[in-house]
């Protein structure tokens, strides 16, 4: 390259260099319903935690009990695919209903939805002990179709979540399964 | 044509600049894909690729100095290379057509490409069954928002861009009576409620949180490290001072993890404050009247999704209903509309809402280096026949 155009190239990169800036921008929208802030009016939980036992179908295989979780299992499906259930307990609502849900969303690549979104998604169920929410979701990991199906639900002063995460046709197929295991989630007995 | 000109028509139109150029494309590519471990997808697009310089930060320093050419840089130089070579070298005769076609493919491809990358825009819009919205929102891009609640029929909204509350750059804008100053910045966060911690945990740990307004003092901010993830995102939090002429009105903590935007009250207006999905406004509103997802008999095997929606132009010119399912995307103001994500059992439909200009000049340019080609190899096994009947013939 010529020396002489030395310079133009070097004033052509400082400028290039500069470019793509974002820029503060303002408009005007159609007015919007503003939503409550999740999290400001947590219910007050019952005192005191405990332990909780359950009922598994005979093709999950029991982990037990390890680090966090209170429960574990493995479900092996077709073609070696595996669903992994968890059982863990936290004290406190531990950010409340959306910020968990929202949570296990982010996990499967989904967007984050509102409170009010999450709480029209969330089917509510009643068991012989415990009233459980339940969320369904299907989204993606490491580029495979992956569903999580979950359950959080409040004992003593602890939120328990129980979450089914795995191949999307696999969770699918055993969510009547999964549906069976919460229901049977009840107080351990003394 | 003085001695200036003349050394710049040699450089621009030389064989070996491209050489030069197309030895660095090689780097380029090189060296991003060893950078992909990094960055992912995106974040290599972004820095080598849609960029003139690749930017690195002087050593010991914040500020970025170009240490190779960018993607826009290389294709630009090779276009300008080409057409230069074209103008002085080449001549304009029959037998050459098919070259001179297949290059002007080439440059039709290189322009597409600069087109594409400078403008074609990839936002998402979520719908629940029912829902109406003229907004889509961006995969990645964040931005924090102040909004004038006053008006009793519209928002006002000042949208800062997420880089400038990176870079922790003050803000005065003409619609806003007080300046916002960001305090803090964490790229990829957690915040939970610091009264539910979950126990044993280090507060300490938790990056320091001075908000002293809205639902912030309440919360625990745990940073996470970036992901590179094409299948996540990042969700950051910041901590916002705005200042007024009085003084300061406080700080508050904002985080898109946040759903809701935070109220407050200034020189008697409402405001809101909120960090978000970055948001484009459209001048028409989509309605998801209605999706289904279907599946093979017997099974759970996804065998369709499909939304049906209601687009209605804001203006009222237009007013129509269209199925999106896969491979038959809405096309409507230059935005195509793909179904995306489905979720029948909560009853929402997520499509990705693609703009995209140059979107016709791949498929121009490979007609016309076709065509090229074709002319280029029949010539030549015209030439070749010709002489083999002459040899024959002797």
């Amino acid at each position: 390259m010529p020396a002489r155009l030395a310079p133009l190239f070097l004033v052509f990169a400082i400028i290039f260099a500069g470019c793509g800036r974002d820029e503060v921008t303002s408009y005007r929208v159609p007015k919007e319903t503003s939503l409550a802030v999740p999290g400001l009016n947590a219910p007050a939980t019952p005192e005191g935690g405990g332990m909780l036992t359950w009922n598994a179908p005979d093709h999950w295989n029991d982990l037990g009990a390890t680090g966090m979780r209170r429960g574990s299992f493995a479900i092996e499906g077709e073609n070696g695919q595996t669903a992994d259930l968890s059982v863990i307990a936290f004290p406190g609502n531990v950010g409340g209903l959306a910020a968990n849900v929202n949570r296990w969303r982010g996990q499967v690549g989904l967007p984050a939805l509102t409170s009010a979104e999450i709480d029209a998604s969330v089917e509510h169920t009643d068991t012989a002990h415990f009233h459980i929410d339940i969320v369904t979701m299907t989204g993606q990991s490491n580029g495979e179709p992956t569903r999580i199906d979950g359950a959080i639900f409040s004992f003593g002063t602890e939120s328990w979540f129980i979450k089914l995460m795995g191949p999307a046709d696999l969770v699918a197929a055993e969510n009547a399964n999964f549906r069976a295991f919460v229901a049977s989630v009840a107080p351990a007995q003394d | 044509m003085n001695e200036v000109t003349k050394s710049f028509v040699v450089f621009f139109s030389s064989l070996k600049l491209t050489v030069a150029l197309l030895a660095f494309s090689m780097v380029l590519v090189f060296v991003a894909t060893l950078a992909q471990v990094n960055l992912g997808i995106y974040g290599v697009q972004e820095k080598f690729f849609k960029s003139f310089f690749v930017l690195a930060n002087f050593p010991g320093t914040e500020i970025p100095v170009p240490v190779m050419p960018g993607g826009y840089l290389i294709g630009g130089f090779l276009m300008i290379n080409l057409l230069a070579a074209h103008l002085t070298r080449f001549k304009l005769e029959w037998k050459k057509a098919g070259i001179h076609l297949t290059h002007f493919g080439l440059i039709v491809l290189l322009v597409g490409e600069l087109i594409t990358g400078l403008l074609q825009e990839d936002f998402s819009l979520r719908l629940e069954e029912g829902e109406t919205r003229s907004y889509s929102e961006s995969f990645r891009r964040n931005e924090v928002v102040l909004i004038n609640k006053s008006d009793p029929d519209h928002d006002d909204v000042v949208a800062i861009p997420e880089s400038f509350i990176a870079d922790q750059q003050p803000v005065q804008h003409g619609k806003l009576p007080f300046q916002i100053i960001p305090r803090a910045y964490y790229p990829n966060a957690n915040i939970g409620m610091l009264s539910s911690l979950p126990e044993g945990i280090d507060q300490s740990a938790l990056a320091p949180n001075f908000s002293t307004m809205g639902i912030g003092p309440r919360l625990g901010i745990s940073p996470l490290p970036l992901s590179y993830n094409d299948q996540e995102r990042n969700l950051p939090t910041a901590l916002v001072e705005l200042v007024g002429t009085e003084g300061s009105l406080g700080t508050w903590l904002v985080s898109p993890m946040l759903i809701a935007p935070q109220p407050f009250q200034y020189a008697g207006q409402s405001w809101e404050i909120a960090f978000r999905f970055e948001r484009e406004y459209k001048d028409f509103a989509v309605n998801l009247i209605e999706l289904s997802h279907d599946v093979y008999a017997g099974s759970n095997i996804p065998k369709n999704f499909s939304s049906l929606v209601r687009v209605t132009a804001l203006d009222g010119s237009e007013d129509r209903e269209s199925l999106i399912y896969m491979n038959h995307p809405l096309r409507y103001q230059g935005y195509t509309f793909y179904q995306y994500q489905m979720d029948s059992a909560n009853g929402f439909s997520v499509l990705q809402v693609v703009r995209n200009p140059g979107r016709a000049l791949p498929y121009i340019a490979c007609l016309l280096m076709t065509l090229g080609l074709t002319w280029q190899f029949t010539m030549h096994l015209y030439k070749f026949s010709q002489r083999r009947r002459a040899a024959s013939a002797t």
